[in-house]
């Protein structure tokens, strides 16, 4: 549900700003026209450190994967966007797709969950090599090998 | 969070929490039970999909930052202490960043709108 609502206003917020996507230094920044974009950030970051100290209380519970995975989704969604994201934000989401992974031996929602952190990431990382010169737009990769 | 709500805060006539000598504080209660009361008129004026109005989002928002603003010391993340903070307190400020998270993914076309005063942030 919370998916199906969310999909359409991410969605239209990429398109309208595709033409800045591979824009490496954007005449204003994302987040001085979308300022939420800053509360948003810092709220996913503070999540996926919080959900770090509250696996020590219950490692396997619903609430673990569900905010890990909207935490995760909201930082890669923002990592679309040239100069908002940092290498830690990186580090972050590659630890929740590795927490995902982990809850999803356990339940099969969590581990579609870190399919989808895991395959939008391998779009955001090609975006950026496209945004750094270092690949063209006819190699962009849409979704990781299967492993 | 997501789905309607499906029992509004008018339809309660329970009074919330309240202190009583002899009983364990009511702070944490009180700060979930209020969260929950925001997240209530959130989900009522943010997350629909036809019909919402700026002016009951903007609104929300603020309540829900007042919230935040209003939060006794004891329930307040302390940066470099996370560990050593009980369950609900890390529990209480995880669903507070959940509602921002989620208003923002959904807001994300249209938060150019919304005034400095929606924005404030305090840690």
């Amino acid at each position: 549900m919370l998916l199906v609502t969310l999909r359409m206003p991410v969605l239209e917020y990429l398109i309208s700003q595709s033409g800045e996507v591979f824009n490496p230094q954007p005449s204003t920044p994302h987040s001085t026209a979308f300022p939420y974009l800053n509360i948003t950030l810092q709220a996913a970051r503070e999540n996926l450190l919080l959900s770090q100290s509250l696996r020590v209380y219950s490692p396997y519970t619903f609430y673990s994967f569900h905010y890990i995975f909207s935490a995760a989704i909201s930082l890669v969604v923002q990592s679309f966007l040239a100069n908002e994201t940092t290498s830690s934000d990186e580090v972050l989401i590659s630890e929740a797709i590795d927490n995902l992974k982990e809850l999803g031996k356990r339940n099969e929602s969590a581990e579609s969950c870190a399919k989808m952190v895991r395959d939008l990431s391998v779009v955001v990382a090609n975006v950026q090599l496209v945004r750094n010169g270092l690949r063209t737009v006819s190699d962009f990769v849409f979704s990781p090998r299967e492993e | 969070m997501g789905r309607p709500s499906q029992i509004h805060d008018e339809d309660i006539d329970t009074e919330p929490p309240a202190e009583m000598s002899g009983f364990p504080q009511s702070h944490g209660l009180h700060a979930h039970s209020s969260l929950a009361c925001v997240m209530g008129q959130i989900i009522s004026n943010v997350f629909r999909t036809r019909g919402r109005e700026d002016d009951e989002v903007k609104k929300s928002i603020m309540e829900l930052h007042n919230w935040r603003d209003n939060l006794p010391p004891h329930l307040r993340l302390i940066e470099g202490e996370w560990r050593t903070l009980p369950k609900d307190v890390l529990l209480l400020n995880l669903i507070y960043n959940q509602v921002n998270i989620v208003i923002g993914l959904i807001l994300i076309d249209r938060c150019f709108s919304l005034p400095s005063e929606c924005l404030c942030w305090n840690t």
